[in-house]
């Protein structure tokens, strides 16, 4: 406006500037039509593939049926008499992996996008809902409402109520534990977290072992190595509705995201009111890994490994890294529950289990860089 | 916007920002006892002081990190608590002293985050947002950098992007926390000119006496929290306050080329 006066000259590097801001959306846009067609495509592959192989055309086929039988049960004339496939294969497309492949998908996006918010809050790459004992406190409220039977005025709602309650409790704890002389230490918010976790572990296993019910031992100890076996489609509604409002929320807020990468006093500089972010970015984080520890259990690290390689991608910004980050967690997740279901087969490992063994390496990998080490002070 | 607001200033004596016996108390070190201080319109002003002295804890109570105990801060004779952070963002910008972010970001994004208290959460950058950019890089000299990720650039011209996504925020009140701070002695001349010619009101902590006496307009010294000496460079870098406060000899001289004070230091005979 009046400094375009001031420079007359500058005319060219303002078209310039502009310029390279929209190629940057247009990269974006080119990304995201990639990563959904890849998801599309893993999805399909990952149906097809597990013990009993079928061509993706008919894992289509049978969901395009399914889908024209549920339009016609609501009163919608769809076309699609039965096809050529059998009973069992039908049962297993649509009753037994759809919904396992979409849960994974749910799951990878929502520990991803949790994670990208997670970092942002505390300033650090380190940060994951797993690592940082916010799914720790979820299944401990998961489990007291399995035991104890608590929240059961809320019906279906108590488990995932449950492990929110105990989620929040975790990340706030672990957050107020970070902070010395007004600042957050990145080493004491990982060390903090580490200690919370373990502490909310043992919180686990005791109110599993004492609450007298051997089948809840039993069903307890496969949820808590985070498991997508079992699925169910009534399953899928409130994790899908969580992670569409909560990337929504969070692209609405991504520049004041941006800013707290800045750091927290640069942050209130620009105008954001830093207290009231934090405040709604907690209940944010621990409402989706919450319900979806509820549904799963604690699947690790997805939350660290895919916001990092998000951000090589393209870059820190966050609103490419929201949906960049959620896609590419949920194509991640889908191939590690695929690995998981075939790769020991007849047995099969919790996806947990697998995102363990990758994250692990991954995470002592990011503390070896120079400047993970400057940060840590190690 | 701001350079409209310069040219219907009335006069050099408009007060922007007022701070009134502010007291506040932390840590031993952060300590600020019954402040006041103005600066006006078209103003540099620096504020001095050794370290520990309470210089980053008074700004940090100017731009509304910290609230004091008692005395009010107010910008355009309005309380600045009393009003919200994103008001206060439009008012006065802030280059502050904080370490630089594990995540890196392109310049033009960094720059583009100065825009942040002009827009609401649903706007999308608009192109006189881009705009606004373009010229605030120009106006620092960092165009050729506006595709660089900010972590690649060295001390200086990072400090002249952050410059940059200050003037973006467009607003009358520049404040800095010792913007000289890890440059060598010509990258600090040449932020310092280019801070002049920017020809914004401008409240800074400085480090480096030399650079106070050729810049500022006004000084105001701190020492222990609190206000030892107030007025023009040469009212107050005198030898006995530099003795007093510093504990340092020093001879004070006027350029003859520029009429400002040097200080000469006698860095044998301490007190």
């Amino acid at each position: 406006m009046m400094q375009t006066a001031e420079h007359p000259s500058s005319a060219a590097s303002v078209s310039a500037t502009a310029n390279a801001f929209s190629a940057q959306r247009r990269q974006l846009a080119l990304w995201l039509t990639a990563l959904i067609a890849l998801l599309l495509l893993s999805l399909t592959l990952a149906i097809t593939l597990g013990p009993v192989r079928m061509a993706p055309q008919l894992a289509w086929q049978i969901t395009a049926h399914e889908i024209g039988l549920q339009l016609n049960n609501l009163g919608l004339s769809f076309g699609g008499s039965g096809g050529d496939w059998t009973v069992a294969q039908q049962q297993i497309v649509w009753r037994v992996r759809l919904p396992r492949v979409l849960l994974a998908a749910l799951a990878g996006a929502g520990l991803a996008v949790v994670g990208v918010a997670m970092q942002a809050m505390v300033r650090n790459p380190l940060a994951d809902p797993y690592l940082l004992g916010v799914s720790s406190g979820a299944s401990v409220g998961a489990v007291s409402v399995l035991a104890f039977g608590t929240l059961a005025f809320a019906g279906e709602l108590a488990l995932p109520l449950g492990a929110f309650g105990g989620a929040l409790a975790a990340c706030t704890t672990v957050y107020f534990l970070a902070h010395a002389h007004g600042r957050l230490l990145a080493s004491r918010l990982i060390l903090g977290g580490v200690a919370i976790a373990y502490c909310l572990g043992g919180v686990t296993s005791l109110i599993v072992l004492t609450a007298d019910q051997r089948e809840l031992a039993n069903s307890v100890l496969t949820w808590t190595l985070g498991s997508l076996a079992g699925t169910r489609w009534d399953e899928l509604g409130l994790p899908a509705l969580l992670l569409l409002a909560g990337v929504v929320l969070l692209l609405t807020q991504a520049r004041s995201l941006n800013a707290l990468l800045a750091g927290e006093e640069t942050a209130m500089t620009l105008g954001v009111d830093t207290t009231r972010t934090r405040r709604w970015l907690f209940v944010l984080v621990s409402l989706v890994t919450g319900v979806l520890v509820a549904l799963t259990g604690p699947i690790g690290f997805v939350g660290l490994i895919v916001p990092h390689v998000t951000r090589m991608l393209v870059g820190a910004e966050h609103r490419s890294v929201l949906p960049v980050a959620a896609l590419v967690g949920a194509i991640f997740l889908v191939w590690v529950d695929v690995f998981s279901r075939i790769s020991f087969a007849p047995a099969e490992v919790p996806v947990g289990v697998i995102t363990s063994l990758l994250g692990g390496p991954f995470f002592v990998w990011m503390l070896c860089r120079k400047n993970a080490r400057e940060r840590l002070s190690l | 916007m701001f350079q409209a607001h310069q040219a219907q200033a009335p006069s050099q004596c408009e007060l922007l920002l007022q701070a009134s016996q502010l007291n506040f108390q932390a840590a031993a070190a952060h300590i600020v006892r019954d402040v006041s201080l103005q600066v006006a319109r078209g103003q540099f002003v620096g504020l001095l002081g050794p370290n520990g002295s309470g210089k980053s804890t008074l700004l940090r109570i100017i731009y509304r990190i910290l609230r004091p105990a008692s005395g009010t801060v107010c910008m355009q004779e309005r309380d600045v608590w009393r009003h919200s952070a994103r008001d206060n963002a439009r008012a006065m910008a802030v280059l502050a002293q904080e370490n630089a972010s594990e995540f890196d970001l392109r310049v033009r994004d960094v720059v583009l985050m100065g825009r942040t208290p002009h827009q609401s959460a649903f706007d999308k950058d608009s192109a006189q947002d881009f705009a606004i950019v373009a010229q605030s890089l120009a106006r620092v000299q960092a165009q050729p950098l506006a595709e660089r990720m900010f972590s690649t650039l060295s001390g200086g011209e990072k400090q002249r992007v952050l410059m940059a996504r200050a003037l973006a925020q467009q607003a009358p009140l520049l404040v800095l926390d010792e913007p000289t701070n890890h440059l060598d002695v010509r990258h600090q001349f040449e932020l310092m000119n280019l801070i002049r010619g920017l020809s914004l009101t401008t409240l800074a902590a400085l480090h480096e006496l030399p650079l106070a006496a050729h810049y500022c307009d006004r000084i105001y010294l701190l020492q222990h929290g609190a206000l030892v000496a107030q007025g023009t460079p040469t009212e107050v870098l005198t030898p006995e306050t530099i003795a007093r406060v510093y504990g340092v000899r020093a001879q004070v001289h006027t350029s003859a080329r520029t009429g400002k004070p040097v200080i000469e230091f006698m860095p044998d005979e301490l007190l």
